[in-house]
């Protein structure tokens, strides 16, 4: 192909952090905000241009493929490429980076760190999303790592610290899991390259030769828990109440809208059609374990009174729909799995600007000490309706599409299990519209009424906010439109699945 | 017919959009422009409705551009479109014509309201989405429409939720109803198992050529009777309706009584096929007891607006009786004049409750008849015509069809409902004869009360006149519309729709006349320290009915208490076991590393610091990155990485 475009795309963002840290430092806070800002508007445009890229390519497989010996010892190349998957998690990415860019604005502390920290963020997470090489695949998922660790340990809540290394460590210990099981493979079979192992297992129906079931299991189990605490999934879930508290706003809004949605990738890029036969088996357990983590994290949320940790159960509780429709290897728990992610990577950054909008007026997260702001901040209160009932499943809005499409595809391969995890419906019901009652609705207390320190959203916040909601509500109405970009892929991936899996 | 039936739907549709986007800035706060788009869906289900009796429907299999392709997955295609036949003309009309008149009340009833706009921009989209819910071709956009109803039903009963009971009530509602919902999901999940499709067309040529097996059909039924349930408030998830009242009255008139909670009886009534003879019998025993339950409680209140609540719960459970009987068209012909005289009698309260300054306690009330002549009138034709007062009103009628059908299935049903029909007349006599009849209990009360303004007692007129002639065949309401839809949904020889025998309606009258007469002697001719006395022996069971007996205490303490509980259970579990248990090993590695890694802690620390210093060039943050406890942590981390990478190279 000779084009250079996956590079370019992953090249912005880091030559902008790069540029950030040559401001000079006394105007450092404005230049390194607008530096970010067109760095991600810069970032948003070439994404655009890889999806045209992506749909103009013809004849399946990934496009845009850029391809060259790296390492030559341990057979390590720089293998680049896209399929529908990673293109929508591409403009995923990017969009809700632009959003989380503008969050970004009022980061006082240390901007030039910040920036840079947020921008290096942005080119880990790009790559993550078109590397073919499981060596650079992990080599940009660490890279995503170091970034989000300083953002939350420096620039977070009073335990930023705690919850920094918390973070750090526990996706650490998943990536070690997900080396040996890589390394592993490399060891068998001399290949980092994702497509040539599918090719292989298509070839032989699975890995590692005759007889290694065993292997397989042990090697899925190593991927499938790495990707699981991204994810995450109970019981892997208990960093991410933590570092969403202490993480400031607008990384609050990647870490969910984007960081979990690397765990579903995962799954769909190697986990799934690396062991197929591994993924069937332990089909049960998967489902078992989403079940644990939608109805369970909806239960503790329910409990929260801190309305930014209420969020975050609530990303536990909707993540677990990505599991639960994977593991039904069905198409329309496929789709609705990854249509999940999409939905989820837009309502929680918008529910976590919410909580920002508020944090930022009131210095405090107490949701018992809310009450009326819909009266006080109109505008406000509407949005943050929106983004509640977005969340909670409402028709006409995407986490609807998500979960219906989910749920009907899971209970075609386990009934019994599906009908247990529509309860978290109602629980997840329940403590949004107790949240929405304490925040918004009701009598407002005086402080609340005072216009001077809680005026309504300001235009910038509107920017963050408004085409958030313009894309829910879009993926709400016309769902072909964001579906259509993955499903052909998505797929081909889940037939390929089925057809090994499908073998005794 | 579809440009027809997207004019229905899209007309106050985009009401909304305008109404929320420029309501508060238009003249009148544009309360004439939700009145003219509700006016031209009106109309619009006029001409459907025209089509219809001559004979025409909308077949989205057959008319091209009737219906899309959605979503696909795999080789399955989720197509969705708009379905019009006989059973939708008729909803389209009610829900229509109901939804104008709440409009043109509402814009006189809710006069100076700071919120004005936003009530009728909130009409506006619940009429939208009911009407997507009745023209849905399949279950899913069914169910889409279900939802968002629920929603605006939320935001309307929540309407004043600057106090806390609207917003409690509004809660509860949604959440009630959700739980309802859980059987709508299931039998989307059970059906689209089998038939990998929605549309009720494909839905019921799989239950009757038998590709969906009977086991499936009830189980599926069973899910969409428990969403029905939870809609239209019947037992046990009755609970909401009653406290669903603190919203507007004109919103209690259009939602809760006329259209949304009808949207259950709609339901089943449209996927009937479905339905087998078990599940059918679940039916009727659920609109049995409901019916007689709500009957009781609604003796003993004494809000004006908890009456007639409690009562339109007992009548659906009316409907649900019938359609347990396969009296399918009875049932549904009752939803039709039930929603004319409830909407009447809603709004007539709404009219007695505005000139009385917002009180609502009958015991305060009295001898309004006197100084509200047209709203008394009205409000007496609504009562007979609930009461079903035979040969004149619409409700005599359509309950006689219900009962004949339940006669049929069996006497037993029969007489469950015929006591409901006595209970009925009776309360609704007690209510009639506390706000209308006697002295005025209240003098301030009555001295501040007048007649409505014209917006409001000509929408009275109006359904007045409809709850009698309702009952008639005008236009071949019956014979060209339900009817060919009932043979259509019913398998042939189930169905007894307008078969009137004899001993029924000579019972259905008796019935109805004692309840009223008995109601008349009690509270218009006996003095009130007789009737306390004569209630005395019964005070036990009064005080029961007046506590609904106690069905909020039990849900709190049964369904609330335990599931709060069990949060903060579970959030304590996963403070301290799950995330108790992530520490413990964090604490054990660290110190593991402390005592091995010295030597590698001190290189490793200053590749941290170097990086550190290179990346955070003009960050503060440093110096506190420096604090010992973190650094461990870096190193510890730092090592595994370090690990990993020699491993890596062997």
């Amino acid at each position: 192909m000779g084009s250079n475009l996956l590079t370019l795309t992953f090249l912005i963002p880091l030559a902008g952090s790069l540029l950030v840290l040559l401001v000079p430092k006394e105007s450092a806070g404005r230049a390194c905000r607008w530096v970010n800002l067109l760095t991600s508007l810069a970032t948003f445009g070439a994404t655009l241009a890889v999806w045209s890229g992506w749909s103009k390519h013809t004849g399946g497989g990934y496009a845009l493929v850029e391809d060259a010996a790296w390492i030559k010892a341990f057979s390590i190349r720089y293998h680049l490429g896209v399929d529908g998957v990673s293109v929508a998690l591409l403009l995923l990415t990017s969009f809700v980076s632009l959003g989380g860019s503008l969050a970004s604005w009022n980061i006082e502390k240390s901007p030039k760190g910040y920036h840079s920290m947020f921008l290096l963020l942005l080119g880990g997470m790009i790559g993550v999303f078109m590397a073919l090489d499981m060596f650079l695949f992990y080599l940009f998922w660490e890279i995503m790592l170091l970034p989000m660790y300083f953002l939350i340990g420096i620039w977070g809540g009073p335990r930023r610290q705690y919850a920094a290394i918390k973070f750090f460590l526990y996706t650490l210990a998943g990536s070690v899991l997900m080396l040996a099981a890589i390394v592993l493979i490399w060891i068998k079979h001399g290949t980092f390259q994702i497509p040539e192992i599918v090719a292989l297992v298509k070839a032989h129906g699975g890995l590692f030769g005759e007889g290694a079931e065993g292997l397989r299991i042990a090697c899925f189990i190593a991927f499938f828990v790495a990707f699981a605490i991204k994810v995450p999934s109970f019981p892997f879930h208990t960093w991410l109440p933590d570092a969403h508290v202490e993480a400031p706003t607008p990384i609050s809004m990647i870490l969910a809208g984007v960081l979990l949605k690397m765990g579903g990738y995962g799954l769909i890029r190697m986990a799934y059609p690396f062991f197929p036969t591994a993924a069937a088996t332990l089909g049960t357990t998967i489902v078992v374990i989403s079940l644990i983590s939608i109805v369970y994290a909806a239960f503790v949320a329910m409990a929260q009174t801190d309305f930014k940790k209420l969020v975050a159960y609530s990303s536990v509780s909707h993540m677990g729909f990505v599991t639960l429709g994977l593991a039904s290897l069905t198409p329309e728990g496929h789709n609705g799995a990854m249509y999940m992610m999409l939905a989820h990577g837009t309502i929680s950054p918008m529910l976590f600007m919410i909580v920002g909008v508020i944090y930022e007026r009131a210095h405090h997260r107490d949701l018992d000490r809310f009450g009326g702001l819909a009266w006080a901040m109109p505008t406000y209160g509407v949005l943050a309706a929106f983004g509640i009932f977005a969340s909670l499943g409402l028709p006409a809005l995407s986490g609807f599409i998500a979960e219906i499409t989910v749920f009907l595809g899971s209970f075609q391969s386990f009934p019994r299990l599906t009908l247990v995890a529509t309860v978290g419906m109602v629980v997840t019901a329940a403590y949004y519209l107790i949240t929405l009652q304490k925040v918004y609705l009701g009598d407002t207390p005086a402080v609340y009424r005072d216009k001077a320190h809680y005026p309504d959203v300001s235009r910038r916040e509107l920017l963050v906010l408004v085409p958030l909601a313009i894309v829910t509500l879009w993926m709400g109405i016309l769902p072909d439109g964001a579906m259509s970009i993955y499903r052909g892929d998505l797929e081909g991936i889940l037939e390929g699945v089925k057809a090994i899996a499908g073998k005794p | 017919m579809l440009t027809l039936a997207l004019v229905v739907v899209l007309a106050p549709f985009g009401g909304f959009l305008l109404q929320s986007a420029f309501g508060r800035r238009l003249p009148r706060q544009g309360d004439w422009l939700t009145i003219a788009t509700i006016g031209a869906s009106f109309a619009a289900s006029c001409a459907l409705l025209a089509k219809v009796l001559g004979g025409e429907t909308l077949d989205p299999a057959v008319v091209a551009g009737a219906r899309f392709d959605w979503l696909r997955f795999g080789d399955v295609v989720w197509r969705v479109g708009v379905k019009v036949d006989g059973l939708t003309a008729v909803m389209l009309f009610v829900v229509t014509l109901v939804a104008f008149l709440v409009h043109v009340f509402s814009s006189a009833y809710m006069k100076g309201d700071p919120k004005y706009w936003k009530f009728f921009a909130w009409l506006q989209m619940f009429s939208t989405s009911m009407l997507v819910l009745v023209l849905a071709d399949n279950l899913l956009v069914l169910f889409i429409g279900w939802e968002l109803v629920g929603l605006c039903s939320y935001k309307l009963i929540g309407f004043w939720s600057e106090k806390a009971a609207p917003g409690n009530a509004a809660r509860k509602a949604f959440i009630t109803t959700r739980i309802g919902d859980l059987g709508m999901v299931a039998a989307l999940m059970l059906v689209y198992a089998q038939t990998k499709s929605f549309a009720f067309e494909d839905m019921f040529r799989a239950a009757t050529t038998g590709s969906l097996d009977s086991q499936t059909c009830t189980w599926a039924s069973l899910g969409l009777l428990f969403a029905a349930m939870g809609k239209s408030a019947q037992f046990p998830l009755h609970v909401w309706l009653p406290d669903a009242m603190e919203g507007p009255t004109p919103v209690s008139a259009l939602i809760h009584a006329a259209t949304m909670v009808a949207a259950g009886v709609y339901l089943v009534g449209r996927c009937y096929p479905l339905f087998t003879d078990a599940s059918l019998l679940v039916v009727a025993a659920v609109g049995g007891v409901t019916a007689v339950m709500a009957g009781l409680i609604a003796l003993a209140q004494d809000d004006i607006k908890k009456v007639l609540a409690y009562s339109t719960v007992s009548q659906l459970g009316f409907m649900f009786l019938g359609l347990g009987c396969k009296a399918w068209h009875a049932a549904l012909f009752h939803l039709t004049t039930h929603a004319f005289f409830k909407a009447l009698m809603f709004l007539g309260s709404g009219s007695v409750i505005h000139a009385c300054h917002h009180e609502q306690d009958m015991r305060r009330m009295g001898g309004l008849w006197r100084k509200m002549p047209i709203t008394g009138t009205t409000f007496f034709v609504g009562v007979l015509a609930i009461a079903g007062f035979p040969f004149v009103t619409a409700g005599f009628y359509s309950k006689d069809a219900i009962l004949a059908g339940a006669w049929h299935m069996h006497p037993a049903l029969a007489w469950v409902g015929l006591g409901a029909a006595v209970l009925t007349a009776f309360y609704m006599f007690r209510l009639f004869a506390m706000t209308f009849l006697g002295k005025p209990k209240d003098e301030h009360v009555f001295e501040h009360a007048h007649e409505s303004p014209l917006p409001m007692t000509l929408p009275l007129v109006v359904l007045g006149v409809l709850s009698v002639v309702a009952g008639w065949d005008l236009v071949g309401w019956h014979t060209k519309l339900l009817e060919p839809t009932a043979a259509a949904v019913t398998s042939a020889g189930s169905v007894h729709g307008h078969e009137h025998s004899e001993v029924v309606m000579t019972l259905a009258i008796v019935a109805g006349l004692f309840g009223l007469v008995a109601g008349f002697v009690l509270f218009a001719k006996t003095s009130p320290a007789r009737v306390a006395a004569l209630k005395r022996p019964f005070a036990a069971l009064e005080r029961a009915f007046a506590r609904k007996f106690g069905f909020d205490e039990l849900y709190r303490e049964l369904v609330l208490r335990p599931a709060y509980t069990l949060a903060k259970i579970l959030s304590w579990a996963d403070a301290e076991g799950v995330d108790g248990a992530v520490n413990g090993i964090g604490r054990t590695a660290r110190s593991a590393s402390r005592g091995s890694g010295w030597a590698d802690a001190k290189v490793v620390d200053g590749a941290v610091r170097g990086t550190g210093a290179a990346v955070l060039a003009g960050g503060g943050g440093l110096s506190r990155l420096q604090s010992g406890r973190f650094r461990t942590y870096v190193a510890a981390g730092v090592v595994v990485v370090a690990t990993v990478l020699v491993v890596l190279s062997f």
